[in-house]
């Protein structure tokens, strides 16, 4: 992602967090998890467990059903899926948008998007996203502006984006959340007025171009005025925006230049390396040529 | 000691020496010289005669005042000579410089050889010297008159070490410690180098007895093996810079076949059968290899291959690997593989599981893969031969999975292409490569949970009114205190964003401003079920990483299936017209065993340069997986598929293929490694006679009668057990086993010819002798007739095996037509559809096997082993539902079974948790007592364990599915 806007004043509270994501996962090394790959075993069985004496309690406990059980490892289906939506954002690189869940609850995601050129150049809108809670099955997520942007398709009492036109009806598997912040996004560049939730907006830029251009200009004007607010929600992962402070960001940029992407290298102590005799565009077991030498 | 007395008393003086005017050392030493001398000159044999006239032939005694009096001097003299500066410039110092010219060293070697060189004369010039380079303040070794006579004294006291004893081992530590400290500061200032490979000029061609002596004490045990291995190391890594040590390493020494039939020698003396107590054992760990003395030693050596292989010179290494293949690996390590009962194969498997797990040089495991991938016994891959073994009933099967499972950790793409990729490549199942984005295959696998399985109680009404606002249904605990950390690992490695999953308070906290999702009473069983999502994420980030260095990505388009494909055909090609130059009609022969359309489900490894067996192994690697497999899946299951039938090859690709076979086993085993012995032959015993320990010189009578116990045996063909594979089988009641033959041999030739004790340590080497000798013996006296009958005999064999195998091919040709998985997923499939009748150990080897290649990011193999949807061959899925169903089915019989199932389930969970130390104990109730285990029959604590097991299984590969859903 690259943007031009100093992002170096841009802050997502987490930061405050991630040592402490960090510490721990060093942490979860010690700790030895049950059942690991390497080293899984059942304790030994008792030596004295052979007489079978019929137990009293054997009527006491009736099997539960599938479905049930199957309920109760539903918010880790949820939280996957959720999860599995977040790593495609990421893997979209989106121009300009960042998104991030709400540290409360996964269904809440807070996003920003940067406008770059076109009619609402330089506007910085903050965004809510909002799952609904029987995600992929239910109806599209919500878009919600933190302020009402003057758009056509942006209500401007709630600020909330009409997404569902382009979704009129969610499909598990076809549609994704990436796709709805694109949606988001193209909405600043790509201008449609019909059946607009702002209708004034609508008017305007089918017959005075010229008005609505300045009513564009001022409505971010606004939004930029209010881009060092207090977060509307209260989460330690909102994304809050503060005025460029050498002494604090300074450090942060440098970081975010010098930082090579080593994905999760840090965390393990014992580094395991694979092997490969392989020649690339072969199928055959130790193709390579410089191998050692077999006699 | 006399010496170390004086040594002590040196170190005393050491102080009053500074400020000492170097004159007056120089004059102390001159006249302690002259002293010496004068001694010297008087019991000089030359002069002894003219001096005290008569007594010419025999030297007399020398008195020990004069012996105690020279000594004496000399220590002073070396104590100056220790203790004087280098001269301005590094010129010498005047007392080095007497030294040098006036030959000193020499003069009193010669005194010591004049004094009949005892084992205590011996063992004083060794220490002289090395206090001498210990101390020194300059250099000495570039002296000529200094080093040469130290030269002189290290090879006389080599010489003669052969008897043992006590003295001779202090001789031997002591010579061992100054080669050591010689390298040390040879390594330090190479430019001595020169100096080392002329010392002994005159004494033959250029060497380099530093080295050279260091050999024989390559597998030594004990600290002077230890020394002398790491004075090895120091020349190993003196030769990755200095061309003239590697020349002459490679060249002129016998370094590299010294270490590598070493270990062949080591291994001999390993236990052939292994006590084993526990009917669940299956691999040695460290602490069971702890306790054979002579494993240890062997790994030691093995340790010491390594790092040579790492240090040296890539000639060096090169050699090395060629000899250890050469060596030890196809000419031991092969037969022992195929030995006779099942105890020995096991034995030898669990050794070779070891070696892996010990080796780490890439070199060195690219050797050893490559034996295991490539190398053909018998005509079958030895890979093929260990996967057939898994699905052995017995502890050999065990054995072997744990083996594979070995394998299938070291991240190796060519051992994973063998195994699976490849057939995985070309299956023309499709399989779904797609991310599973709202991780349905695992909650198709969480579904298969049986009915008995103990549940999580559906939530309370209470509980559910706890979230009013539909978005905030799920919450991560305010109150990240300490009581959740340990759940929050379960992201180690969360990419940016979601910093943590969403975790379920445990009860007591964040009742506050934090609205609890979950307050089941039975926590427990989430935790559990964040502990496998935890453990499969860290599980698929080190594959991941470890792949990293892979060629391909195997996503199903790289390599794509007409790569595999397109190899196997050119290969065909090739061998075609290599085959044709040995044969008449080889060449059409070849295309056509090849035939693309018949698709073959594994493809022939790639070769060298052995013509003549070729075509055969291209054969043999398609009968062997398939005839090896022991997997009958589609011949019951599905007798529809059985219909297709396929042509059998030609009659002309048969009979060639025959000759072929027998032409390779006319030459006899040991055909290809006539030179190579020749050459080692010598240097074996050296090797055999360091490795044997003390207790193992005396001959053991018992291992006498066991060896002939064996070839009778092996005679009467009774072993024909089942669990080896078909084909071996044939082969060892044939006669033609390795094994059975040495044997024999050695028990015929051991009363006859030779007279040396008959253990096993010696049995490779005077085996090896023997066949010379018998191969000498046979070109002389014209044994071709012999031979012929045994052509003849083999002819008949092969004609017998012919037919079988044709029949096993028609079949194979069968389970063609449908997607092939490879021999070892279905060999792991079938093991666990037997899930209810295995043992507990097996079943944790098996589900840790298939959970390890489920944490294999690539695509193909993810997504194959996690696929939850229907494919034309038979999936994990299929066969765990099929599991789940005799499961339901057995439990349906028997009602008491769900309370038991729970109950032990509470009971191995609190005793797992407890063992693993973990924060789960405090919240399950710290310290209270465990739940009982309820009273079970040992089969029905079996079937008990595997049912939790199996509902374990399903969470783990859950848990996998879902980690891989959310991996960039």
């Amino acid at each position: 992602m690259n943007n031009n806007s100093p992002f170096g004043s841009m802050s997502a509270q987490t930061s405050r967090k991630r040592p402490d994501v960090e510490e721990q996962s060093g942490e979860s090394r010690a700790s030895p998890a049950r059942l690991s790959f390497g080293k899984k075993q059942l304790p030994a069985i008792p030596k004295n467990a052979t007489p079978v004496t019929k137990l009293a309690s054997t009527a006491a406990a009736p099997p539960a059903t599938n479905g049930t059980m199957h309920a109760s490892y539903g918010p880790f289906y949820l939280e996957y899926s959720l999860l599995a939506e977040f790593t495609l954002v990421i893997k979209q690189k989106l121009p300009g948008i960042y998104v991030q869940p709400s540290y409360k609850s996964a269904l809440m995601w807070f996003g920003v998007i940067f406008i770059r050129h076109g009619l609402y150049q330089d506007g910085v809108f903050k965004f809510t996203v909002y799952i609904p809670d029987n995600y992929p099955d239910g109806e599209c997520p919500r878009v919600v502006f933190d302020l009402p942007v003057f758009h056509p398709l942006v209500d401007p009492v709630s600020g909330e984006l009409d997404v569902r036109r382009a979704f009129t009806k969610w499909r598990r598997n076809h549609n994704h959340i990436w796709q709805v912040l694109m949606y988001a996004r193209t909405v600043f560049y790509k201008i449609s007025t019909s059946e607009p939730l702002n209708p004034e907006a609508a008017v305007l830029y089918d017959k005075d171009v010229q008005l609505f251009k300045s009513k564009v200009v001022d409505s971010v004007k606004l939004c930029n005025s209010h881009l060092f607010d207090q977060p509307k929600i209260d989460d330690p992962y909102a994304i809050s925006f503060s005025p460029w402070n050498p002494a604090v960001h300074e450090e942060a940029k440098e970081r975010m230049f010098t930082h090579k992407r080593k994905p999760e290298d840090q965390h393990k102590g014992v580094q395991v390396t694979g092997l490969s005799w392989v020649k690339p565009g072969s199928t055959q077991p130790f193709s390579k040529e410089d191998t050692s030498p077999q006699s | 000691m006399m010496g170390s007395g004086i040594a002590g008393g040196n170190r005393k003086k050491s102080q009053t020496l500074r400020g000492v005017d170097p004159d007056t050392c120089m004059m102390v030493f001159k006249n302690h010289w002259t002293q010496v001398v004068k001694i010297l000159d008087k019991h000089e044999p030359s002069r002894c005669g003219a001096g005290s006239g008569g007594r010419v032939l025999r030297l007399p005694p020398i008195p020990s005042d004069e012996a105690s009096a020279v000594h004496n001097y000399v220590e002073h003299m070396l104590y100056l000579l220790m203790e004087e500066e280098p001269g301005r410039g590094g010129a010498m110092g005047p007392i080095l410089e007497m030294v040098v010219v006036e030959g000193v060293m020499e003069r009193l070697f010669l005194w010591s050889l004049r004094r009949h060189f005892t084992v205590d004369l011996k063992l004083e010039q060794l220490r002289m010297y090395q206090r001498l380079l210990g101390h020194a303040r300059q250099p000495l070794l570039h002296h000529k008159p200094i080093l040469k006579p130290l030269m002189v004294l290290l090879a006389s006291c080599a010489g003669n070490t052969t008897d043992g004893g006590e003295r001779v081992e202090r001789v031997e530590r002591e010579l061992v410690s100054l080669l050591q400290q010689l390298c040390v500061s040879l390594v330090r200032d190479p430019s001595v180098l020169e100096l080392f490979f002329h010392s002994t000029q005159d004494q033959g061609a250029a060497n380099f007895l530093l080295f050279s002596l260091l050999i024989p004490f390559t597998h030594r045990q004990g600290t002077v093996g230890e020394q002398a291995r790491s004075a090895l190391l120091l020349i190993m890594s003196l030769s990755a810079s200095e061309p003239r040590v590697t020349r002459h390493i490679v060249e002129h020494t016998y370094f590299c076949p010294v270490v590598a039939t070493g270990l062949s020698g080591l291994y001999s003396a390993l236990p052939a059968k292994l006590q084993v107590y526990s009917e669940d054992w299956h691999s040695l760990e460290e602490a069971d290899w702890l306790q054979v003395p002579a494993l240890v030693h062997f790994l030691h050596s093995l340790e010491f291959c390594s790092a040579v292989i790492k240090v040296a010179h890539p000639s060096i290494r090169g050699q090395l690997l060629g000899y250890i293949n050469n060596g030890f690996l196809v000419p031991v390590l092969a037969p022992a593989l195929h030995k006779l009962t099942v105890e020995e194969v096991m034995a030898t498997t669990a050794y070779l599981d070891v070696f892996f797990r010990c080796v780490s040089e890439p070199a060195l495991l690219h050797t050893f893969l490559s034996f295991i991938l490539l190398h053909t016994h018998d005509h079958v891959l030895i890979l093929d031969t260990l996967v057939s073994r898994v699905n052995t009933p017995f502890q050999l099967g065990a054995v072997s999975l744990a083996l594979v499972r070995t394998l299938i950790g070291l991240f190796c793409e060519d051992v994973m292409l063998q195994l699976v990729l490849r057939y995985l490549i070309s299956c023309e199942c499709p399989l779904l490569v797609e991310k599973d984005c709202y991780t349905t295959s695992a909650s198709c696998f969480l579904l298969l949970t049986p009915s008995c399985f103990p549940l999580c109680p559906p939530l309370s009404p209470h509980q559910t009114s706890l979230h009013p606002h539909s978005e905030h249904m799920i919450h991560w605990p305010r109150g990240a205190g300490q009581d959740t950390a340990c759940l929050r690992h379960g992201r180690p490695c969360c990419s940016e964003g979601l910093a943590a999953p969403w975790v379920p308070p445990p009860p007591g906290v964040c009742e506050g401003d934090s609205v609890a999702y979950w307050r089941s009473s039975d926590h427990l069983i989430q935790h559990n079920y964040l502990h496998y999502l935890r453990e499969a994420r860290r599980a698929i980030c080190t594959a991941t990483r470890a792949c990293q260095t892979w060629s391909a990505p195997y996503d199903g388009l790289r390599p794509s299936p007409q790569e595999e494909r397109g190899e196997e055909e050119g290969r065909g090609g090739e061998e075609g017209r290599a085959e044709g130059g040995e044969e008449e009609d080889g060449g059409g022969g070849g295309v056509e065993v090849l035939n693309p359309e018949i698709r073959r489900p594994a493809a022939a490894p790639p070769f060298s340069a052995d013509t003549v067996t070729v075509g055969n192994k291209v054969d043999c690697r398609r009968v062997s997986t398939l005839e090896l497999e022991w997997d009958d899946m589609f011949r019951e299951d599905n007798p529809s598929l059985m219909s297709s039938a396929v042509a059998e090859p030609p009659r002309h690709i048969q009979e060639m293929r025959r000759s072929t076979s027998v032409l390779l086993r006319g030459g006899g085993a040991y055909a290809e490694e006539v030179d190579f012995q020749d050459d080692v032959l010598v240097y074996h015993l050296v090797a055999l006679r360091d490795a044997r320990t003390p207790a193992m010189l005396e001959p053991d009578p018992s291992q006498l009668a066991e060896s002939s116990h064996l070839a009778k045996t092996a005679n009467s063909g009774q072993i024909a057990n089942v669990t080896l594979a078909p084909a071996q089988v044939r082969k060892e009641v044939s006669g033609d086993s390795f094994l059975s033959a040495y044997r024999e041999l050695m028990l015929w030739l051991g009363r006859d010819l030779d007279a040396e004790p008959n253990d096993d340590t010696d049995d490779l080497i005077t085996f090896r002798r023997r066949v010379q000798a018998l191969r000498k013996k046979q070109e002389e006296e014209g044994l071709e007739e012999v031979d012929f009958n045994s052509w003849k005999e083999e002819k008949e064999e092969e004609e017998k095996e012919e037919e079988e195998e044709e029949e096993e091919r028609s079949r194979g040709s069968r389970k063609q037509n449908i997607s092939f998985t490879g021999p070892l997923l279905s060999v792991l499939l079938s093991r666990l559809e037997n899930l209810l009748e295995n043992s507990i150990s097996v079943n944790l080897l098996l589900t840790g096997t298939l959970a390890q290649l489920a944490s294999y990011p690539q695509p193909l193999l993810r997504s194959f082993l996690l696929n939850t949807h229907t494919l034309s061959t038979r999936t994990l899925y299929q066969v765990l539902s099929s599991v789940r169903l005799q499961i339901e089915n057995y439990v349906s019989l028997r009602p008491d079974y769900v309370s038991i199932v729970t109950q032990a389930w509470r009971f191995l969970l609190a005793k797992d948790q407890r063992a693993g130390g973990e924060t789960l104990t405090k919240t399950y109730g710290s310290g209270g007592a465990l739940p009982p285990c309820p009273p079970m029959e040992p089969q029905d604590q079996r079937r008990v364990f595997a049912i939790i097991l199996f509902g374990e299984f399903l969470k783990e590969l859950a848990a996998l599915a879902q980690e891989h859903s959310i991996t960039p």
